[in-house]
């Protein structure tokens, strides 16, 4: 199932995917079963407001989230 | 696996090419970006590559040469050192750095914002300081005030209903589609797990049904040399030698974090001690330590040292997710399946992507009917990271048990029924070759019945894994001097798996030399870019970069000697250090003659690693087989022989490809059969965080290891390398947890497989 | 580790006034347990006092009586190799040689395996405040305790780590204790002291003293052998150990010696075992009735009930081994 086409993700999101097949990669838009996430302000897999990053909840709404600029 | 997304239409050219197993070659087309090369298919006569060469960097490393980042000093450095969470879960009430910042020889000291206490081993503080010693002294003077909250740590009491909250469900909204209740995330939505038909149906059409439920422990990728990171600052310029996979994550995850320019920052990694996707992150998926050196050195104004000891490594760095799995299988009488049921939980601590379906996902594809539900479950444990094939060893070791105890229900042999249910032309080719190996005929027709209280035996498992390829953004540069000397430059990182040498060899394979001629330049964010060594892709992202790069200045050079040997550019060929008509060998030119009228000093040859093509097949198959001893009386396993049957598409270096097989058999045996990370239960901190007791096979637990690579005409990119490092520790656990049965009857079901766990299903065999 | 001073001793009586001018002070011999307690600050010593530097402690001096005096410097691989040792006291020789891994056994000696701390977990972590570093309770209790004991815990239930001393204690070897009132000599069955006496020490070894010699008696007449299980094949503790001796007469069992390790505070030694084969035939049925025996009155933690098993295997193995 495709997740919504267009739903922002945090632009500090990041994960494998991005580094190794490029920035564009599903993962970033939709969860890996087997990855794990980062948030590219604390460098770890816990955001700012110090609760765990994906896809899913790298989004608006959240109050670290940043959109990506236009 | 998905792939890339779909890369923009670009202009392409035709290539037919030999494809597939020499023993079954598939003609096919393959639609090559414009400018890129046919892929080097079984008609290639190739001089270099797939031959057997010993790295470069050998004898440096055997030496003590080669610098790690463990090994770099430099004038005017301090050592940091980080505080870490005593406690996992709670809140920080303070940290008091002012004895630490008053001992004399402490340089600068940081404090984490984060006041919530996930895990024990979290970041809380650090300091530089003039000597480690001093770093340590000054470390244990931070005083941490905790109001410390209750836990979870195991992987089945975080999933009860009443279970601590890792967190709190009101602190963000949950993610969409994905159920969440309690600690438990999922099923994930169905899409990326290749579920398919209708699994209802399938059961009730079965004559025979099994489920089991599996379990594997936290198993930490225990690399011997341990995260860490040199940071030095010139003005607005930061250099970064990093212990990493992956150069420019660790670039711009440094300029991200810092909020500076990425082209200020360098990031060096020339030689690195192992990582098993570990050191994928910028830091470390649990810890943001090299940001935090890069604080500490400019806040100290000089460069600061920050390697993690052996306790941190196993506590912060990453691990492979626990995981509890149930596998129900449907039969007909013939081993045929009729339907796949395969439900995990696994925790990656307070991270998600503790899936392990990838397997169940990929394997037996003549079953039709297919249903794969993976959850996650939170644990106060430190976070994973990708460790080796992520999930898929756990996946594999759970469903290939299932099958063989579907197989041990019919009374068929377990290797048949894999057989009846293979998709994959290159695994029913690997079963012969991997069969012969072992001695497949030697198995106990009935588990357990040999003689005498030490029992051999003989199990099998299958794996599966994906070619993983990154078709833009990755260069290379090739450079031939005028002496004659070549090198090449890929910014790329060598973890260790000699990939320096492999792309040496491409180099040499253009232009006709030995590898040893071509000095290879590694590892550094200044040079063209590469990725993230991750999904086994290093060598076939790079490598047809390279490729281009050593095929223009070829050309190049080509053009140089073309003239005087009366010939067109396109109508010369290279080897053993000759330039030559290729229709008539004896009119020949040597490489360095040639060089040697170029106009300036250096033919320097740039190209962009251009899309993958139309690949033979998508994933890459393997088994193995086992060979092990059980002593029925002790329960202790000692494992004889492990065969490795694996697809990588073309080897570049067949030798130093059969050392990462050996390597996953090594890390696949110790993780059947000692890896386990013990948190304490009462106190939910690590009782095991060293190598003592964190036990990881010892040499005399060494087994003859056999690695054979079926080699497979991939076409996926001008090379037909795919990849090898992780496809091969995918099927190990579960063709030992199979061979421990067949030699004594006893199907242990948790790892690790120790003595305990061996006697009690003995004891449970005797009773059923 | 902490920063302290280092001395290396001329003889034993300076080894002890270099370790009892100067409080908390260490004893140093191979090194191995003691950098581990430095680095992880289980000891944080002013001064580390080394013994390697005193000569004579490393000779190993068989007489001729079957008799072997031991110095107890003398390394692991020392004492596994000596040809005297390994034919009079073979079970001694084999503890050695089955111990840790080649590089330590190069290192470490006889002493300080004989005197080493437990390998108990939670000991070895400085963060766990047990019981054996003076805290108020034993962590395994209720914990994670495979590796436990299953004979003579508690309070604190860490195993004793030394199967040197297993079968030393087989043997009816005694150590030399020099002290300040000059040396004593205790039966190595004496030696080893359990929790319930103090948690905090595993023999009664005083402070100050220096163990100066191992002393072995003939074994003319018994056979003798040490086995142990352990989950790797090397570079391991074991689950279980044993030392066994027999004395045999016609076929008929008239002494034995079965000595258990990793399994109980101390080297255990099972007199009930023994008991069970004087008077009987080393056979089938002897060795089970020892092996039943053996594991009368054993009281498994939650996760290591598996070792009563062991013990049954280990002791009807070695024994059948003698036979």
């Amino acid at each position: 199932m495709e997740s919504e086409a267009n739903v922002p993700i945090c632009k500090r999101l990041r994960t494998k995917m991005y580094y190794v097949l490029g920035r564009d990669h599903v993962d970033l838009r939709e969860s890996s079963p087997t990855a794990q996430y980062w948030c590219s302000r604390t460098a770890t897999v816990l955001g700012p407001d110090e609760v765990w990053c994906s896809p899913e909840v790298c989004q608006p709404g959240r109050a670290c989230f940043e959109p990506e600029q236009s | 696996m998905a792939q890339e997304q779909k890369p923009p239409e670009v202009p392409t050219v035709t290539y037919t090419v030999k494809a597939g197993h020499a023993s079954n070659p598939q003609t096919m087309e393959v639609h090559a970006a414009q400018g890129d090369l046919k892929p080097w298919d079984l008609d290639s006569k190739l001089r270099v590559v797939k031959g057997r060469q010993p790295r470069l960097d050998g004898k440096y490393k055997v030496t003590g040469r080669a610098k790690y980042t463990f090994d770099i000093s430099m004038p005017g450095m301090l050592w940091g050192r980080m505080v870490r969470s005593a406690v996992p879960a709670g809140q920080i009430l303070k940290i008091d750095t002012s004895k630490a910042e008053a001992l004399p020889g402490v340089k600068a000291v940081w404090t984490s914002d984060a006041r919530t206490v996930r895990f024990a081993g979290q970041d809380v503080a650090a300091v530089a300081a003039v000597s480690p010693e001093v770093a340590e002294d000054a470390a244990r003077l931070v005083q941490v005030t905790y109001d410390e909250a209750s836990f979870v740590t195991d992987l089945e009491k975080a999933m009860a209903d009443d279970a601590p909250l890792v967190y709190e469900p009101d602190k963000i909204p949950g993610p969409k589609d994905i159920p969440r209740k309690g600690n438990v995330l999922g099923p994930k939505p169905p899409g990326r797990g290749g579920s398919r038909g209708d699994v209802d149906k399938g059961f009730a059409d079965a004559a025979v049904t099994i489920q089991q439920t599996y379990s594997v422990p936290t198993h930490t990728h225990s690399p011997l040399e341990t995260h860490g990171v040199i940071a030095k600052w010139e003005g607005d310029q930061l250099t970064v030698w990093a212990s990493t996979q992956g150069v420019f994550t660790v670039r711009d995850g440094m300029a991200e974090a810092l909020g500076i320019d990425r082209k200020n920052v360098n990031v060096i990694t020339e030689h690195m001690g192992g990582g098993f996707g570990s050191k994928l992150a910028p830091s470390a998926s649990g810890s943001a330590f090299a940001v935090v050196a890069c604080k500490l050195a400019k806040q100290a104004g000089a460069p600061v040292k920050l390697m993690l000891d052996r306790h941190e490594e196993h506590l912060c760095t990453g691990n492979a997710p626990s995981a509890l799995m149930t596998v129900k299988i449907g039969a007909a009488r013939d081993g045929s399946f009729t339907a796949v049921h395969y439900r995990s939980f696994g925790s990656a601590g307070i991270a998600g992507g503790a899936g392990t379906g990838g397997p169940a996902g990929s394997l037996h594809g003549k079953n039709p009917n297919l249903k794969i539900e993976e959850h996650d479950v939170f644990t106060n444990a430190g976070p994973a990271a990708p460790l080796r094939a992520p999930g898929h060893p756990q996946g594999a070791f759970a469903l290939e048990s299932a099958v063989d105890e579907v197989a041990d229900r019919l009374g068929l042999d377990p290797l048949e029924v894999r057989r009846k249910n293979e998709a994959s032309p290159v695994r029913l080719i690997q079963y012969d070759v991997g069969a012969k190996a072992i001695g497949w005929e030697r198995r106990n027709k009935k588990p357990g019945e040999g003689a005498g209280p030490r029992k051999r035996g003989i199990g099998m498992a299958n794996g599966n894994w994906y070619v993983i390829a990154r078709g833009s953004g990755v260069g290379a540069e090739v450079r031939i001097h005028r002496d004659g000397s070549v090198e090449y430059f890929s910014g790329a990182q060598d973890i260790g798996t000699g990939f320096r040498t492999a792309m040496a060899m491409v180099v040499a394979e253009e232009l006709g030399l030995k590898p040893t001629d071509v000095k290879p330049n590694v590892g550094d964010s200044r040079w063209p870019e590469g990725p993230g060594s991750g999904g086994s892709n290093t060598t076939n992202s790079v490598a047809p970069a390279v490729r281009l790069a050593a095929h223009d200045a070829r050309m190049k050079l080509f053009a140089l000697a073309a003239p005087g040997l009366g010939a067109k550019a396109e109508d010369l060929d290279a080897a053993d250090g000759k330039i030559f008509v290729a229709a008539s060998p004896g009119k020949s030119v040597a490489f360095k003659q040639t060089a040697a009228k170029m106009s300036g000093e250096v033919i320097a040859a740039v190209a962009e690693r251009k899309k993958q093509f139309e690949t033979y097949r998508q994933d890459l198959a393997g088994c193995q087989f086992a060979e092990v001893e059980v002593d029925t009386q002790t329960g202790v396993v000692r494992v004889i022989k492990v065969v490795a049957v694996n697809d990588c598409g073309f080897p570049i270096n067949l030798l130093t490809t059969e050392s990462q097989i050996i390597g996953a058999m090594i890390q696949g045996v110790s993780w059947a059969l000692w890896e386990n990370r013990v948190l304490d239960r009462n106190v939910g901190t690590m009782v095991n965080p060293n190598l003592e007791s964190y036990k990881v096979l010892s040499s005399k637990d060494m087994f003859e290891a056999v690695p054979i690579v079926t080699e497979i005409a991939n076409a996926g990119n001008n090379t037909s390398a795919a990849g090898i490092g992780e496809p091969c520790i995918v099927p190990t656990l579960g063709a030992v947890a199979n061979a421990v049965f067949n030699a004594s009857g006893a199907r242990v079901r948790t790892l690790p497989i120790t003595p305990d766990r061996v006697l009690a299903a003995l004891a449970e065999a005797r009773r059923s | 580790m902490n920063a302290f001073e280092y001395a290396r001793a001329a003889s034993v009586a300076q080894a002890r006034e270099l370790v009892s001018e100067k409080p908390g002070a260490v004893l140093k011999a191979g090194g191995i347990d003691l950098l581990d307690h430095l680095k992880e600050r289980l000891v944080e010593p002013p001064r580390v006092v080394d013994l390697k530097s005193i000569p004579g402690l490393a000779r190993i001096a068989a007489a001729p009586d079957g008799s072997v005096r031991i110095g107890p410097m003398a390394t692991l691989a020392q004492v596994g190799a000596d040809p005297a040792i390994r034919k009079s006291h073979p079970a001694l020789a084999q503890s050695c040689r089955e111990a840790a891994s080649p590089q330590i056994r190069n290192v470490a000696t006889i002493g300080g395996n004989v005197l080493q701390r437990p390998r108990c977990w939670y000991y070895r972590l400085e963060s766990y405040k047990c019981l054996k570093k003076g805290g108020d309770i034993c962590y395994a209790v209720g914990g994670e305790n495979r590796y436990h004991v299953i004979f003579g815990g508690g309070p604190s239930y860490a195993p004793h780590p030394s199967n040197a001393a297993v079968a030393l204690v087989a043997y009816g070897a005694s150590f030399v204790l020099e002290g300040d009132k000059g040396p004593r000599t205790v039966a190595a069955g004496d030696f080893f002291t359990l929790p319930t006496k103090d948690p905090q020490r595993e023999n009664q070894l005083q402070p100050g003293e220096v163990l100066t010699e191992i002393r072995v008696p003939a074994a003319a007449g018994w056979k003798s052998s040490y086995d142990e299980i352990q989950e790797r094949a090397d570079f391991d503790w074991p689950l279980v150990s044993i030392a066994a001796a027999v004395k045999s007469e016609g076929g008929t069992v008239r002494e034995a010696r079965v000595v258990l390790g990793a399994v109980a505070p101390i080297p255990w030694r099972s007199i009930r075992a023994e008991q069970a084969l004087v008077g009987k035939s080393l056979d089938e049925a002897g060795a089970n009735a020892a092996a039943r025996a053996a594991v009368v009155g054993a009281a498994p933690m939650s996760d290591n009930d598996y070792k009563v098993g062991l013990v049954q295997t280990l002791v009807r193995r070695t024994l059948l081994s003698l036979a």
